[in-house]
Parts: structure tokens; sequence; C-alpha cells
């Protein structure tokens, strides 16, 4: 004791000293983290995006060999679920045969009624690099970002349902926040019965259908589309359909298959044009005197009797002017 | 008892903590478990830290647990800084009771380890509470502490027989 004490009685201090100052800068770290959140959460998608896409050289023959072992266990099921394929391929004949015959008179009756429906949803589709790592976050990262032209809040489905949001974005990749993270809030309709409520993520597979008006009226197997309100997502995106669990609870089972998440598709929202102003008054053409709200109208008149007194009248530009 | 390592067998030890502690990160991030939520599993790099802690100090220097877990915090997307801030705070004190430790039979080092995985997981609800973040529930968290406490016995043996670390003797402690 007494010859350590000896050896490193001057180092002592200081490295506790160093230790005391590497703690209190993790504690002012943490107090960013909470006070300045956005900037913070900048830096992290940004460490993110230098090292994950980086690492994609080396993550992908792992990520798809880990596939493969889920795809090698799914084998030793391959003749039921041959048998089950069959059956349901059986079904879908009809149903798709019954769903041409539906779209073909959707689309003459949308003809007839001269119908503006939602403009064509455009998306970009990105690869899904890396998921939270954490059981406590249901998020994945993208290959897609900035770059790509993806922005905060986009709506990212796979090829049938919605899967998220995107919640920050970097120069190379981006990160969806999944419908399933305790964090995740999406306004939904749910389809008879035309209900407005909210999915709420819970971090369990199925997240809960929450501020429903008559929770009655809804039944196992509705079918649960976005409703758009808020402005933040397109409506009418299929989400899922409504279970009820054990406790009588509204959850949501989503028609996304989450287990296997592989290309997302993020859909392009246009922000919608809103209407602000309360509508002008609207009437029969008055003679009316030039006011500044008709400048335009009475500038255009002058200007051509302008022209029209010193010169004999031109035919072409009265044709073009008529 | 156990012979003072050589500064190559130190190097080793650093470049296989560093190289284990990345690669764990590096499969927590792969995509496949995006669906259903699993049970959550042990945090590996913690129980390394604080057995080897207790065992080759000079094999854990701070500067690369404050790297790992900091990379874990951001990777992970957990609070910044926080667990980081806690995990050095645990190598801390048990760094400033290793000559107790070091003639204590495992069981006692175990109880020790299992007390202080405990008391950052409560450390940490009570900072995320003071600072008013929603926090995540209870039950995973203590699963989460639960199964680090159990591998730690695994990365104990693994240590001294795979990779030959021994406590270091009072003697080596002075020397050192």
């Amino acid at each position: 004791m007494a010859r350590e004490r000896a050896d490193t009685s001057h180092i002592r201090p200081v490295r506790r000293l160093l230790m005391t100052v590497l703690v209190l800068c993790l504690a002012v770290l943490v107090l960013i983290w909470r006070i300045d959140n956005p900037r913070v959460e900048r830096l992290r998608s940004a460490i993110t995006d230098r090292i994950v896409p980086n690492l994609e050289w080396v993550m992908a023959p792992v990520t798809a060999l880990g596939r493969m072992i889920d795809d090698f266990e799914s084998y030793t099921r391959l003749y039921e679920q041959n048998a089950e394929l069959r059956r349901e391929l059986q079904q879908m004949r009809t149903w798709r045969e019954a769903a041409l015959q539906l779209e073909q008179e959707n689309a003459r009756l949308l003809d007839l009624n001269r119908v503006q429906l939602d403009p064509e949803l455009t998306f970009v589709t990105g690869l899904v690099l890396a998921d939270s790592g954490s059981p406590f976050r249901r998020s994945v990262l993208l290959n897609v970002g900035q770059r790509d032209g993806i922005l905060d809040g986009w709506a990212t489905m796979d090829g049938l349902g919605l899967v998220g949001r995107i919640s920050g974005v970097a120069e190379n990749t981006s990160r969806v926040i999944l419908l399933t993270d305790s964090n995740s809030r999406i306004p939904v309709t749910v389809l008879p019965s035309a209900q407005r409520a909210i999915l709420m993520g819970d971090n369990s597979a199925a997240p809960v259908l929450g501020f429903l008006e008559a929770a009655e009226d809804i039944a196992p197997g509705d079918r649960v589309v976005t409703s758009g309100d808020g402005g933040v997502f397109p409506a009418g995106l299929l989400v899922g359909q409504v279970v009820i669990d054990r406790d009588g609870q509204v959850r949501l089972r989503p028609s996304a298959d989450f287990s296997r998440l592989n290309f997302l598709r993020v859909m392009r929202s246009h922000p919608g044009t809103a209407i602000s102003d309360p509508g002008g008054m609207i009437g029969p053409p008055w003679p009316l005197a030039p006011e500044p709200g008709t400048e335009d109208a009475a500038a255009g008149e002058v200007t051509e009797t302008d022209r029209a007194e010193p010169a004999p009248p031109d035919p072409h530009v009265e044709a073009g002017d008529g | 008892m156990a012979r003072k390592p050589t500064p190559r067998r130190i190097w080793a030890y650093r470049g296989i903590y560093l190289g284990l502690g990345l690669g764990v990160i590096f499969f927590r991030i792969l995509p496949l478990q995006t669906g259903s939520p699993g049970l959550p599993g042990p945090d590996i790099i913690l129980a390394i830290t604080l057995a080897w802690t207790l065992r080759q100090p000079a094999a854990v220097p701070i500067a690369a647990i404050v790297f790992l877990f900091l990379l874990g915090d951001f990777l992970l997307q957990q609070p910044a800084g926080l667990w980081t801030l806690l995990a050095v705070m645990a190598v801390m004190a048990l760094d400033s009771r290793r000559m107790t430790l070091t003639e204590a039979s495992f069981l006692v080092e175990m109880t020790i380890v299992a007390g202080v995985i405990l008391a950052m997981i409560v450390a940490e609800r009570m900072i995320l509470w003071v600072l008013l973040t929603d926090q995540p529930s209870l039950g995973l968290v203590l699963m989460e502490g639960l199964a680090t406490i159990v591998i730690y016995p695994i990365v104990v043996f693994v240590s001294k027989f795979l990779l030959g670390m021994d406590k270091l003797s009072l003697v080596d402690l002075e020397a050192g």
C-alpha cells in the first residue's frame, strides 16, 4: 500500500480530476440532449449517416444470410404452406374476377360523374439498411435521404400497407418510425362505419385504435385506412384490419408484413392547397369605375385604345386580342 | 497466482474489447427483427466492461468505454450520453473497490455487480423522470438488466478460460 501511494501519489489526483471532468461532460451532453433535442437528434442522424451506409458491404451479406436461415426454417412447413397457398389462390381467382369487373364499373361511373380524385401518388423506393437495435424503439433506417428529396413526415408503405412515417432525414439515409413504435400517432378511418380514430403504437405488434366515437360499431375485420386529417398523410392508404384483443381493446393488425421489411416505398405527399380567403362577391360584370382592385382590366383597355388611335387598327392585333 | 500480463497481451485485450463491442452494436442494428418485438437481450458490452474492470482494468481504458457506449447511445436511439454516464460512474465505483474485491469470492463479486447494474437501471429511470422524458416500460428494462446479470458469469467464464484473464493479485495491483 505504502509503495503504491509513493509511486502514484501524483497520478491519482490527476486521474480523479480527469474522471470528474469526463462525468461532467457526459452529464452536460445529457442535458443538451434534453434541452436542445432537435440539434442532438440531427447530430445523431448525421452520425448514423456517416457510419451505417459505410457498413453496407458487410451488413448486406449478413442480413441476407439471416433471412436465408429464416427462409430455411420455413422449408420444414413447406408442404402445408403449399396446400394453403393453392387454396388461397383458388379463392383469389374468383376475387380477382370480381375486382376487375368492379374496377371497370367504377371507372365508368367515375367517368359519368366527372369525379376528380386525388392526384396520383408517386413514390421513392428505399432499401432497409438497419433497424433501431433496441427493444424499446421500433424504427428502421432507409438508404434514401435528402439527396433523393425525402422530407420529414412522408408516409412509408411496403407493397401493401402503411409501415410508418419518415422522422429524421440525413443526406443519404432517413429513419422511418414504424406504426408500432410507442411514439407513433396516425389519424385513420375505420371503413364501413367511417369513424375517425387515432392509431397509437405501443411497442406491441398490434397498435391500439384510440379516440373512437362508437367502439360498439366496430367489428373485427373492418378495414382501416389513413384519413388524411391534419394534412400529414395522404388519405386512403391501407393500414390494416381491426382486431379485438382479450381485454376487449380495439387494436389493428397491420397489412404490412413487419417481419420482412426489405424494400419500402416513401410516398411523396403533395401539401393540399389551403383555402385561405373567404371568397369574393360573385355577380354580373358591372361597368365599374377603375378601382385599385380592377387596375389590370382598366390598364389593358387603355393601352388598347392608345394603340388604336394614333395608327389604323392592325387586324392581326385585333384578332389576337379578341 | 496470476502473473502480470505483458503489454502485448494488454493490447490484445483492448483490441478484443473494441472489436467485440463494435460487433455487438453492429449485430443489434441488423434489420433482422423488424417485426414482432422480441425479448430484450442482455447488454453484453456492459457485462464485459464490468467483468474486465475487476480483472484487468488496463484492458478496458476509459476512452474505449466512452467511445463504445457513446456510439451505442447514438446508433441505438437511446438518450444521448445517459447510459455512457452511468457506465462510467459504475466503472469508477468498481475501480475504487477493487482492493477489497480481489480477494473476495465470485459470489460476492456477482452480488456486487448485480447491485451495480440494478442501481444503473434505477438511476437511469430517476434521471429520465427528473428530465420529464417518456420512459420505456419498466418490465422490459428490468428484463434487460436481469439478462445482463445472468450473462455475467458466462462472460467471466469465457474471459478466464478462453482468454486466460485472471484477477490481478494484490501484489500486482500494488505494483501497477
